[in-house]
This record gives C-alpha cells, structure tokens and sequence, in this order.
C-alpha cells in the first residue's frame, strides 16, 4: 500500500528519471556532434598541412623532408603535398566507432532508465487504483456506517418523545434491532478483514461433516434477507469438508449475503438463491454453487468482485447495500485453506453463480 | 398551499429511516408520502403539489442531486431539504449548488429535523403569504408576480426571477427604505446554518440590479451600505 510519502518519492523518482532521460539523449547527440567536430577540425588541419607542404615544396624542400615533418601528408615534386587517404579514412574510422559506442551504451542507458520508468509507472498505477477503491470504501463504509446509526438513534429518539403504544413501540424496537444488526455485520466484516490482514489469524481447520456448516451459516443468514429473497437449498447428506469452522460459515454466509443483497436491488427485489453442494471430480474437494437472479455483472468485472473494498458502479448511485469486503473475505478464507472461488454471470440483469471449491479432507492425509 | 395540512415528501432507500421520518411528521400533523428512490419522487412531484421534499442523496438509480436539479430545470421551485451521511464541507456546498434550501447530514437528531422542516414551511408561508398582502411587487414601472416568478422591468422586458431572488426581493420589498444586513437577508431567505458565505448576497443583489436598474453600475433601487448591507427604493426621486 503506496502511502503518502511513498507516493511522492515515486513522482520525485520519475521526474529524475525523466531528466535522466533527456539527459542521456542530449548527452548523445552532443557526443555524435562533437567528434564530428573533432574530426572535421582535424581534417582542416590536416588540409592547412598540405597547402604548408605545397609552399615547402615549392621553395625547395625536397619531399622526403616534407614527408618527415609531416607523416601524414604524401609529398610529391610533381603532384604536390597531400593528406595520405588512409589517415582521412583512419579519421573518419574512429569517429564512426565513437558514433557506434555513443549509440550502443546510450540506447543501452536509455532503455535501463525507460523501464525504471515503467516500473514506477506502473506501481504509481496500481496505488492510485487502489486509493481509488479505499476512497470508495470510505464513502460507502461512512454510508453504510451512518445509515443504520441514523436510523437507530431517530427510532430510539421517537421512543424517547413520542411515548407510543406497545405497538408502536414494538414496532419501533423491531427496526432498531435491525439497524443494530446492521451494524453488527458491518463492524464484524471490518474486524475481520484486519485480523486476516495482520495474520493472527491463521486457521485451524479440521475434518468435518459439511451440513452442520451449511445449516449455521444459513441460519445466521436467513433473518436479514429482505422479505423478497427465496432461500433453496441442495446439501446431500455425508460430505465433509476440511475447515476452520467460522471460517468456512463465514465463506458460506458471505456468499448467501451477497446474493441475497444482490436479489434485492433488482427491480421486482425477488428472486430465488440456490445453494448446492456436490463433491467434486477432483474427488478430494467439495464444490458449493451459490445461483441467484440477481443484478449480475459484465463478464470483465468478475475477478475484480473479490478486491477489496471493489464495489460496482458510481457510489452515488449504488444500488447494493454493503461495504464491498465480503467476498474479499469469503476469497481469502478460500485461498488460506487451499480452496478456490469464482464468479461467473451471463450479463447485467442475468443472474450470478459463485462457486466455492473446498478441501474435503485433510491434503496431507 | 392548498390544504391546511402542509404536505412533505420523504426520499430514501432506507426503508426503516424513511419509514420513522414519516411517522413523526405525521405526528406533527403533516401529510406525508414516502417513497424510496429517486425516479419516483420525481413523477410523485410532477403530478402533485408538495411543500417541501426531505430528500436523501445517495440512492440507487438517481441520486439526490440529479433530482433536485432535474426539478429547478423544471421551474419546480418546491423547497428541499437534503438528508444524507456525506457531510463534507463540498457535499454541502454541492448541495446548495444543486438547488437544495438546507441541508442534514446524518445521524440527524429528530428536534432538528422538526425544527429545520417548521423553518423552511415557515419560510414558504411567508413567500406565498406575500408582501403586505400583495402578491404582485410593484416599484417605479417594474412589477414581479410572486407565485410565477416572472415580472418586467421599468422598460417593459420579461424577468424570469428564480425563487431565490424572489426571496431576495421580497425581503428587501417590504423593508424598503430601511436597512437590511446581508444576515437578515440570509436568514429570512436561507434560514439558519445553511449559508455558505455572505458574498452569496451580494452575487444575487449583482443578478437583481442586472435585472431591474437601468444603469447597474449607478443603482436606483439596490443601494448597498457599506460594510452593513442594503437598502431598497421603491420610488427613486427622479435626479436631474
């Protein structure tokens, strides 16, 4: 998690590197101009030299003496005094081959400081994506936080001024346990989520008969599904599933919320979930399916539905209660076990089917 | 208003909070309708007359904003109170923006709620009440229709007011010859804890004096006192 200071070392990094970069190129480029300098420089000499071996041969000097002050000129009585054409071609030789070393090591510099910058780039990506998300947690954790708090204090207020009939009264206490229950699920996924994040939570799973399980985890679900949320469930008898206890309900109860959340917000909010479990052809897992008709999703959004705090669609117009954890939580009690879980829908509006794949005995056994 | 019974509108997907909002307006004596999103309350207000909407802002579908906008787009001036978690300084601001009259963040407590509701039907009774019994303002060959808004100039053009300036003109209409401090005007107009900086009155009188003086950078009717407020003149003494 890239945090502030982090963040702004990586942006100061880059803006080196870019330098660096530009640098690199005009280093480059301004080696390439100077030899050609260098050697244009000394190709004038080398001329001004002939035309001084010219003016030594023309008064008298014989040309064997001109060739020993000047070793790189040819002298000749009757052609005259000229540059020898292999010290040009030696001059011309060795500024390629500087060109050569210039264009190797700089495209070699370049490229080790083009990918730095794609590193960066990249991990500069990944933490606005994911600051991104946490910004989205903190809007639609404060929602979710603030909703049912809201909620409670105005019914328990409404208790305290209105004094009501046990009626009303009884129906003003029903919606402050489910405002406070609410909260209660809220609060245990975020306490969650730190405990699996900080490791202390390391499970201790064992061989067990799966119904019990199921049956827990449905019973723990069941009474905060809204009213238009049919439950059906396919658990046969005899399967056993190699797992920490609460760790698999809450794999199983997190799986059943989501689906029921997703029922909900369809417009007719009903629907059916169907839970089944089946052992698997790989003859040591179990495989659980949980099917709702609820919103589904892209099929592109469909690994993206396990980070966390990933929820879909704008925050303003959300139209699923919840935090965005549960199926981070449901994966991660997954993987910690060996196990796996994928999402798969046809479509916006077409359902969704969550398949949670779980040992069923011990794999070292 | 129609009824005796001021009638409220209550948008919010929470069901349960929706739900005890409109159970203890009802017990203040107040006809409430509550619905759950924003698509609704939108058809709810264009078929009935309400006087004033508590409207959530994070709903699915259409959020709380686009429907106050989508309202004054409308010429649907009907006041609206916005109830919502996001309570940052910009969600307010954005509000208000919006065309929203006040804003509650929650958790609320019910008093305020009461209080804030009484305050704004208040202020709506004091608009439709008119200006000593006139709906019509009249000053110096302008005139303004207080229930449509519209009005013309000295010079015979059409002035399609909003609902703030209204306000804004009504306050300073009846108090005409005195002067009126930008925290009275926001008070009357705005009602408390809402307004976001005094300079928000100057802009509109800026709007006002565009509308009605015949040389805004020389105003006949909006005078502004220094470092106090302003004072309107019905009937400029004619200068030489």
């Amino acid at each position: 998690m890239a945090s502030g200071p982090t963040r702004a070392f990586q942006i100061a990094f880059l803006v080196l590197l870019v330098v660096c970069i530009a640098q690199v190129a005009w280093w480059i480029l301004d080696e390439g101009a100077h030899s050609r300098d260098i050697r244009d420089r000394f190709a004038s000499l080398y001329q001004a030299d002939a035309a001084a071996g010219e003016a030594l041969l023309a008064s008298g000097v014989p040309a064997e003496r001109v060739e020993e002050l000047m070793p790189h000129l040819a002298a000749d009585s009757e052609r005259g005094a000229l540059v020898r054409p292999e010290v040009l071609a030696e001059l011309y030789e060795e500024r390629n081959s500087r060109l050569n070393q210039y264009g190797w090591e700089g495209s070699f510099f370049l490229l080790v400081l083009l990918a730095g910058m794609g590193v960066i780039l990249q991990a500069l990506r990944q933490s606005t994506a994911l600051m991104q998300r946490q910004q989205n947690f903190l809007a639609s954790v404060s929602h979710e936080l603030k909703s049912p708090l809201a909620s409670l204090k105005l019914s328990a207020e409404t208790l305290l001024l209105r004094k009501p009939d046990a009626e009303g009264t009884e129906r003003l206490a029903g919606r402050m346990v489910r405002d406070a229950d609410r909260l209660e699920t809220l609060v245990s996924n975020l306490l969650e989520v730190t405990r699996l994040e900080e490791g202390d939570a390391a499970p201790r799973p064992h061989t067990q008969p799966l119904l019990p399980l199921v049956h827990a985890a449905v019973e723990q679900v069941r009474p905060n599904l809204e009213p238009g949320v049919e439950l059906q469930l396919a658990v046969p008898d005899g399967l056993t599933v190699h797992a920490d206890p609460e760790a698999f309900r809450s794999c199983v109860r997190n799986l059943l919320t989501n689906a029921g959340k997703s029922v909900a917000a369809t417009p007719s909010s009903a629907g059916e979930v169907r839970l089944a479990v089946r052992a698997a052809e790989d003859a040591h897992r179990i495989e659980l399916t949980v099917t709702d008709e609820g919103l589904g999703f892209e099929r592109a959004e469909a690994a993206r539905l396990f980070d966390k705090f990933y929820r879909p669609g704008d925050e303003m117009r959300r139209r699923t209660k919840g935090s965005g954890l549960g199926l981070y939580i449901a994966k991660s009690h997954a993987k910690s076990h060996g196990g796996s879980i994928e999402a798969f829908s046809d479509g916006p509006g077409r359902g969704a089917v969550f398949t949670l794949r779980w040992p069923s005995e011990d794999p070292r056994s | 208003m129609s009824t005796d019974k001021p009638r409220i509108l209550v948008v919010d997907d929470e069901e349960l909070l929706a739900a005890t909002i409109g159970e203890n307006l009802v017990a203040e004596g107040y006809d409430v309708l509550v619905v759950g999103d924003g698509t609704s309350a939108l058809s709810e207000l264009r078929a009935c007359e309400y006087d004033l909407v508590l409207l959530d802002v994070m709903m699915p579908g259409l959020d709380g904003y686009a429907v106050c906008e989508t309202l004054r787009g409308e010429r649907n001036e009907v006041p609206v109170l916005f109830l919502t978690a996001l309570g940052a300084l910009e969600d307010r601001v954005r509000g208000l923006e919006a065309g929203g009259d006040d804003y509650l963040p929650k958790p609320f407590a019910l008093k305020e709620l009461l209080l804030r509701v009484a305050a704004i039907l208040r202020r709506r009774s004091w608009y439709a009440g008119g200006a000593d019994g006139e709906l019509t303002l009249r000053f110096a060959g302008a005139e303004v229709d207080l229930a449509s808004y519209v009005g013309r100039d000295a010079g015979g053009a059409e002035q399609r007011l909003t609902h703030k300036e209204a306000m804004i003109l009504k306050c300073l209409w009846e108090r005409a010859g005195a002067v009126v401090s930008r925290e009275d005007i926001l008070e009357t107009v705005w009602g408390y804890e809402v307004y976001p900086s005094t300079r928000t009155i100057d802009n509109f009188i800026v709007r006002l004096r565009k509308r009605f003086e015949p040389d805004p950078e020389r105003p006949r009717h909006f005078h502004t006192v220094r470092g106090v407020g302003y004072r309107f003149t019905k009937e400029p003494e004619e200068t030489p």
